[in-house]
């Protein structure tokens, strides 16, 4: 119903407040349909419905911010790329840590390097955004953590696994920091 | 502007007699806000996994509390070298700020267990540390998260002080909380105590704290002393009430 003071608006805020309405009634409809086959995967399923969301508005919004000069505000595709962001790091962190549906595993490895990749070239080459990509550095090493967590932390060694992860998780932060702070450094100049 | 340019652009103002002296080093590379954010979730990260590396590899420091304040301290002064001795190093601040964390952490393990968990002690003792790191530590980040743990600590201590005044809890914690304080107003009422029964239904709001304090289970029952009642020949209450003479 508010479509049409949305559009008439001519507000990215207002847009932006369009598409948070549209994630909430993403998820209540899956919780209220969790679907015919499993209640188990309904979550799955909903984060999968938000990323594909989240990414189709934030593919939209990028070139036509360009185009329009009242959606050329940088929080809004911000936003948008964290809600991207973060469904497919979660849907990553399940395939990890859950390995119980092949199929849904196999996509989750499929679509976050599509998505890593994606945003590095759009936020790297074609429009520099330090935002999205500290993002992407957070995604990066939480899904390496639990991979790491995953694979070590079972029978003995645990100790050394903990010390080893924790070692692993500073390398890639500082790594990060580095080469976000180059980023930043080349932006200036 | 790369340094070359910028020594040529200084030469020139200088030559006309705009500025003087050698051209000022450099400032170090600002960080923006959401990259220190990250690193500072980073080293949260890192954080859990060298707490878990002390539970596993060093579990005797977790079965003692003051061998937990011990460690933590010492990670925390481990950390602060670690600032100070290389301020530049991004591994190096990663590694100190987790470590430092982890320390933390310790440290407030350590705390909870040798102060009594009742009262607001523990979180006083937490906030303080927190705002003396706060402002000693040389690190951004560390700063800001100690600075919100000693707020948060701060709070929970008003609020375990019981001095948390009209405060409403939200949701469920109200509705847990509503109903630990209907249980001792009916205990009141069936003890016929009528002053423990006005405490705690908050008529006596300029009498003090202590008065809006929820009677818990385990706390010392009343003494007969301070309600007036005398004592038997055997030592017990005359009043026949579950009071402690």
């Amino acid at each position: 119903m508010i479509v049409p003071w949305v559009i008439i608006g001519r507000f990215a805020a207002l847009w932006i407040l369009w598409l948070a309405i549209a994630n909430v009634a993403i998820v209540l409809y899956f919780q209220v349909r969790p679907g015919v086959l499993d209640i188990a995967f309904a979550g799955e399923r909903a984060l999968w419905a938000l990323f594909a969301f989240n990414t189709a508005a934030l593919a939209i919004w990028e070139p036509a911010a360009r185009r329009i000069k009242w959606l050329d505000e940088r929080w809004a595709p911000r936003l948008l790329a964290i809600a991207s962001g973060t469904s497919i790091t979660a849907l990553t962190l399940h395939a990890i840590l859950d390995w119980r549906d092949v199929s849904g595993m196999a996509m989750a490895y499929l679509f976050y390097p599509l998505w890593l990749a994606g945003a590095y070239a759009v936020y790297r080459r074609f429009m520099p955004d330090l935002f999205v990509l500290a993002g992407g550095c957070l995604s990066v090493i939480v899904v390496a953590t639990a991979f790491l967590a995953k694979h070590l932390l079972r029978g003995s060694g645990e100790a050394a696994a903990f010390l080893l992860i924790a070692m692993a998780v500073i390398a890639m932060a500082a790594v990060c920091g580095w080469w976000l702070k180059q980023v930043a450094r080349e932006a200036r100049t | 502007m790369n340094p070359a340019s910028a020594q040529q652009l200084w030469a020139q103002l200088a030559a006309a007699g705009l500025t003087v002296g050698d051209m000022p080093e450099a400032q170090e590379t600002h960080t923006p806000w959401y990259v220190r954010v990250m690193l500072g979730i980073a080293g949260f990260i890192a954080a859990v996994f060298l707490l878990g590396f002390v539970g596993v590899g060093l579990a005797f420091v977790l079965e003692s509390k003051t061998a937990s304040l011990a460690v933590g301290f010492m990670m925390i002064a481990a950390a602060y070298a670690v600032f100070r001795a290389a301020p530049h190093s991004d591994f190096g601040s990663m590694f100190a700020l987790a470590v430092s964390f982890a320390g933390q952490a310790l440290v407030a393990y350590g705390v909870w267990g040798v102060l009594n968990q009742r009262g607001g002690q523990p979180w006083v003792a937490i906030a303080a540390i927190e705002a003396i790191l706060a402002l000693a530590m040389p690190n951004f980040i560390h700063r800001g998260v100690s600075a919100y743990a000693a707020v948060l600590a701060l709070a929970l201590a008003l609020a375990s002080s019981g001095a948390e005044g009209g405060h409403r809890w939200p949701g469920r914690l109200g509705r847990r909380r509503a109903v630990a304080e209907r249980g001792p107003v009916r205990e009141a009422r069936r003890r016929g105590d009528p002053r423990r029964l006005r405490s705690h239904a908050g008529l006596h709001p300029g009498r003090g704290l202590e008065f809006h304090r929820p009677f818990r289970n385990g706390d010392a029952r009343p003494q007969c002393a301070d309600l007036g009642h005398a004592l038997d020949g055997r030592g017990a209450c005359g009043s026949g009430r579950s009071c402690s003479p």
